[in-house]
Formats: structure tokens, C-alpha cells, sequence
């Protein structure tokens, strides 16, 4: 116990090193816990460096696929458009339909159209109602 | 009293939809897979961002996250950058545009 007193009583280190050195110790020893903090994150980075290369990389491929097989629906689309209403036009691609079973676009003039997985299209007005389905 | 039945010409539109059919379907249903791929790989990228910042601020989360020409970004509640480029090496950028860690050179 009087040990463990004694002990207590003792200045820490820490403590001398603020009492000497004041403010720029304190500093000093911040800027060190931080340095470390940094090198951590930064050795955690490095590790982790060519996992994260390959999956950017991969989802830049991906990308560029999926523009290039939206564009040739879009092109078998705007010819369909053209024989429908010549006036119309693609201004945005919705994304997947609603059903989770295919593609969907919005043209100028609010027709819905889309693409399923089987091939079939629907066409359908700006109040919803089909003018066009190719099963 | 007869019927007459009358055959409907068969529409050139419609026709025309038909001989794609195959296609289509095929492109369409590549296009699911290559999405949920896309999903996947969004996703783990996502999470390590997240990681990233636990580390450097515990308060702060991810609020928006954008694709550049370079790489992947994550914008953060407190107006921090994280971002992922293409070699795999990450950048934090802090809201004053400090840099907290790497440093990125960005062409005017």
C-alpha cells in the first residue's frame, strides 16, 4: 500500500515533460499522437491499394459495356420512335422497370418505353396507356 | 347468314420489333448482370470509404457519392472528399481543401 502511495504520488513523465517544456511540449506530443494515427491509416491504405486499383478498374469496364449495349437499344428504339411519332425523341433513360424485368425510357413527349428480358417491348402514352406491346 | 373473315395485314412495326427479339433479350439480359456486378463492386468500395473514415472522424459519414474521370469520391456530412483512383490509392481531402491524407494534382 505505501508502495503503491508512493507510486501515486509520483510524477509522471508526461506531467515533467509539460511542466518543462509548457505549450510546445503539449503540442509536440499531440502532433506525435497524430503523426502515428496517420501512419496507421496510411499502412491500412497501402494494404488494401491493388484490391481497391482492380475493382475501380473493373467498374470503369463495366461502364463502358453497359453505355455500349444501352446505346444499341437506344438505336432500335429511335427507330421505333421514328415510326411511331416522328416528332419524339429519348431525353432519358429511367433504368430498371419497376417489375424488376427489364429496361425502361422516357421520350420528349412522355411515352414509356420498354424493354424486357424476353425481347418484348411496350410502349405506352404520357397517361399510361399502351400503344404498342410486341410479346 | 355467312361469315367472311377478313386476315389483318400483318403490321410492318410490329414485325419489324419481332425479328429483334432475340437481341434484344440478350443485351437486356446482360445488362441486369453487368448492374448487379456493378452493384457488388460499388458496394465494397463503399464500405472501405466508410472504414477510411471511422479512423479519421468518428462523427462524420458518407452523404453522396459521385464517379470523376480519375476515380471514385465520397462526400461526406462534414464536408470532407474521399477519393478512390484508379491505381488503388486513396486521398482525403479535408473541407477547408487541405489535403489529410495523399495529395492530388488535378489538371487546370
Amino acid at each position: 500500500m505505501e508502495n503503491g502511495r508512493k507510486e501515486g504520488l509520483q510524477p509522471r513523465e508526461k506531467d515533467d515533460e509539460r511542466e518543462k517544456g509548457g505549450v510546445g511540449a503539449v503540442r509536440e506530443m499531440r502532433s506525435g499522437t497524430e503523426t502515428l494515427l496517420l501512419k496507421e491509416i496510411a499502412e491500412r491504405i497501402e494494404k488494401g491499394k491493388e484490391r481497391r486499383s482492380r475493382i475501380v478498374q473493373e467498374l470503369f469496364k463495366l461502364y463502358d459495356r453497359v453505355r455500349e449495349l444501352e446505346g444499341k437499344l437506344e438505336e432500335e428504339i429511335t427507330e421505333l420512335l421514328k415510326r411511331l411519332d416522328e416528332d419524339d425523341f429519348i431525353v432519358e433513360f429511367y433504368g430498371v422497370t419497376l417489375e424488376n424485368d427489364g429496361l425502361e425510357w422516357w421520350t420528349k413527349r412522355g411515352k414509356e418505353i420498354r424493354v424486357r428480358v424476353d425481347g418484348s417491348i411496350e410502349v405506352c402514352d404520357r397517361r399510361g396507356k399502351p400503344i404498342l406491346r410486341v410479346l | 347468314m355467312r361469315w367472311k373473315v377478313e386476315f389483318l395485314e400483318r403490321d410492318p412495326l410490329k414485325e419489324l420489333i419481332e425479328k429483334r427479339k432475340e437481341r434484344r433479350a440478350r443485351i437486356v439480359q446482360e445488362l441486369l448482370e453487368l448492374r448487379t456486378r456493378e452493384r457488388e463492386l460499388e458496394k465494397e468500395l463503399y464500405e472501405e470509404a466508410v472504414e477510411l473514415l471511422k479512423h479519421i472522424d468518428d462523427e462524420d459519414h458518407v452523404i453522396h457519392v459521385g464517379v470523376s474521370l480519375r476515380g471514385w469520391e465520397f462526400l461526406t456530412r462534414r464536408g470532407k472528399i474521399i477519393f478512390v483512383d484508379k491505381d488503388g490509392s486513396i486521398i482525403v481531402q479535408a473541407r477547408n481543401g487541405t489535403y489529410l491524407i495523399g495529395q492530388r494534382v488535378v489538371l487546370l
